[in-house]
């Protein structure tokens, strides 16, 4: 049995969509659903609904042979598996955001608001930029309103919520999309379900 | 006293046949100091992968590391000019951080090293020793097998500068074509290269097949050398029982300041992380002023295996002898030992306990004497 951990949420629902139309059936769970766990009918493969963040954690543990996480969630955690496809889904930028008429001054270090704080230290290690990261949970962009921030680092899908706050994104540092991740040692003992699943979903992306 | 197998665990069962692997094989313990000067693993810190050791100040002011490698001492005393190969495995723990919770941990390590000449003869004892060693731990098994040449040839061939070079070498790690591709676009790395990674990515399966594969790809004498000794070793493992065990992989592909040659990687099944790594090293050797030399090893490692080797026994005896203060301390402890020197494994107490599983309970409370009642 391939056990797979998908991303609870909107992402998790395109996901399950697609496993069901390559013969993975997935069934939708209903609003009142509290399972965390689904089997589909023949018992060849069981679903695990977590955390989109945690996805890669039950994936290189091995408590999940594969699964479906954001670029952005595997590069700021790093998980040791391989990522073998990328699912086009959920597409949007990791970027710099400014408050509109922002200019940086060059000459302090830069205070970067992010829930990202490996990837904005990468970026910027990256152009010797000495930067003071403020790690936030959520409502990132209220930090460069308020003074707490020079910058944002944050994904950003249609600009709706930066515009509505006065900000626009300066620069995109990294694309983002769902990927399918693999176990590194449920990749040998299972490769035949797992390259299976792989060369499906490439197939149906056509 | 005769030892009796039953109290050995697994873990300790797998490592007594390791070492007895290693010494039938004519490889001779090593023996190592917990520390070293901790400038000598820094200036090694890329072989180690990680620059985090536990350190501390001794009596004469030198700043000390516990050892976070085994590998990096043996050769550091291995002298260069030996004619014989040398053989070492060791049993040894050492200190590293787990990059899964950032904390220090000590790690039961296993592992050998052939220094020496190393030709196709010694390249497969090597690769046999760590097939028989997965085995050991467990007959579901896979050895992935990969060659640094043809990665170094690749870089070779790229006209990209260090920091793309390093991107490419990740997504071959993480097999992710869809990443590489994305890297030489954004690099102007030209089709033919693009689709060089994307062969050695895509490459897996059974070594013969794969070594062929990646001939064909091959751009230049690094490649073609490392895709034919990979070739070889597959031809050695097309006649033996293990052939299904052993296949390609560029999953090990390590840094090639200190790797060159074959690099291997083992797996069991119902362990998330490789158990084994491998590789050869001569390019360490060098950086350590023994040109002469070649080098390739292994080591296991038992921090993953320590869950997977762990028993459900939990904490279990035969035999509980009961007492109050009413009985005689001889009576108890003579009812005691007979069982223990009959092979029992026999605890005396003034109560049942109720985490320690028991077969029978002897009842000397009140001064009774043996032939007590037994309950099973």
């Amino acid at each position: 049995m391939l056990n797979v951990a998908l991303p609870k949420g909107r992402i998790g629902k395109k996901v399950r969509e697609i496993f069901s139309a390559i013969g993975y059936e997935c069934e939708e769970p209903t609003p009142d659903d509290r399972r965390l766990v689904i089997e589909n009918s023949d018992g060849t493969i069981r679903y695990f609904l977590v955390k989109p963040s945690d996805v890669g954690i039950y994936v290189e543990r091995g408590a999940a042979d594969i699964g479906v996480v954001g670029k952005d969630t595997l590069v700021e955690t790093e998980p040791d598996v391989y990522e073998l496809l990328d699912l086009d889904i959920g597409k949007c930028n990791m970027c710099v955001c400014v408050k509109d008429g922002y200019t940086e001054d060059k000459d302090s270090v830069l205070r970067v608001a992010t829930k990202y704080p490996h990837i904005a230290g990468a970026y910027y290690k990256s152009l010797n930029r000495e930067i003071e990261i403020i790690k936030l949970s959520g409502s990132i962009e209220l930090a460069p309103l308020l003074g707490l921030s020079d910058v944002i680092v944050d994904i950003v899908e249609t600009g709706t919520t930066l515009r509505e706050n006065h900000l626009h994104p300066e620069t995109k540092i990294l694309p983002i999309s769902a990927r399918l991740i693999a176990n590194k040692s449920s990749y040998r003992f299972k490769s035949e379900e797992i390259e299976n699943i792989t060369a499906k979903i490439k197939e149906l992306k056509k | 006293m005769n030892i009796q197998s039953e109290i050995l665990k697994k873990a300790d069962i797998v490592s007594l046949k390791l070492r007895q692997l290693y010494e039938q094989s004519g490889y001779v313990k090593y023996r190592m100091n917990q520390f070293e000067e901790y400038g000598f693993y820094l200036e090694n810190k890329n072989f180690l992968g990680n620059g985090s050791y536990i350190t501390f100040t001794d009596k004469g002011g030198r700043l000390m590391a516990l050892k976070p490698d085994v590998t990096l001492s043996i050769v550091k005393n291995v002298k260069n000019d030996v004619k014989d190969s040398q053989r070492l495995y060791y049993v040894e723990n050492i200190y590293r951080m787990i990059k899964k919770d950032g904390e220090y941990r000590e790690i039961s390590q296993t592992g050998l090293e052939f220094i020496g000449e190393i030709d196709i003869i010694k390249t497969v004892e090597v690769l046999m020793l760590a097939i028989k060693s997965l085995e050991i731990i467990d007959k579901s098994f896979v050895l992935t097998v990969s060659h640094m040449g043809i990665i170094s040839g690749l870089m070779e061939s790229i006209d990209a500068d260090y920091t793309v070079k390093e991107k490419i070498l990740d997504c071959i790690k993480r097999k992710s074509p869809h990443d590489a591709a994305r890297v030489c676009e954004e690099n102007g790395i030209d089709e033919a290269t693009q689709k060089r990674i994307e062969g050695i990515i895509a490459a897996g399966g059974k070594l013969g097949g794969a070594a062929k594969a990646l001939k064909e790809i091959s751009c230049n004498d690094e490649m073609l050398g490392a895709a034919e000794e990979l070739a070889m070793v597959a031809e050695f493992f097309e006649n033996s029982e293990y052939k299904e065990r052993v296949v390609l992989d560029f999953d090990t592909i390590s840094d090639t300041q200190y790797y060159n040659g074959i690099m291997f990687c083992g797996y069991i099944e119902g362990v998330a992380a490789s158990a084994l790594v491998g590789g050869r090293y001569d390019n360490l050797l060098k950086k350590m002023g023994k040109e002469n030399l070649q080098a390739m090893g292994f080591a296991i490692n038992f921090y993953e295996l320590d869950r997977f080797l762990k028993e459900n026994g939990g904490n279990s005896v035969d035999t509980v002898i009961l007492y109050d203060d009413k009985s005689a301390a001889f009576e108890v402890m003579k009812a005691v030992e007979n069982r223990r020197n009959s092979g029992l494994k026999v605890i005396a107490e003034k109560a049942l306990p109720e985490n320690v599983k028991y077969e029978t309970v002897i009842d000397l409370r009140g001064n009774k004497g043996e032939g007590a009642k037994e309950n099973a």
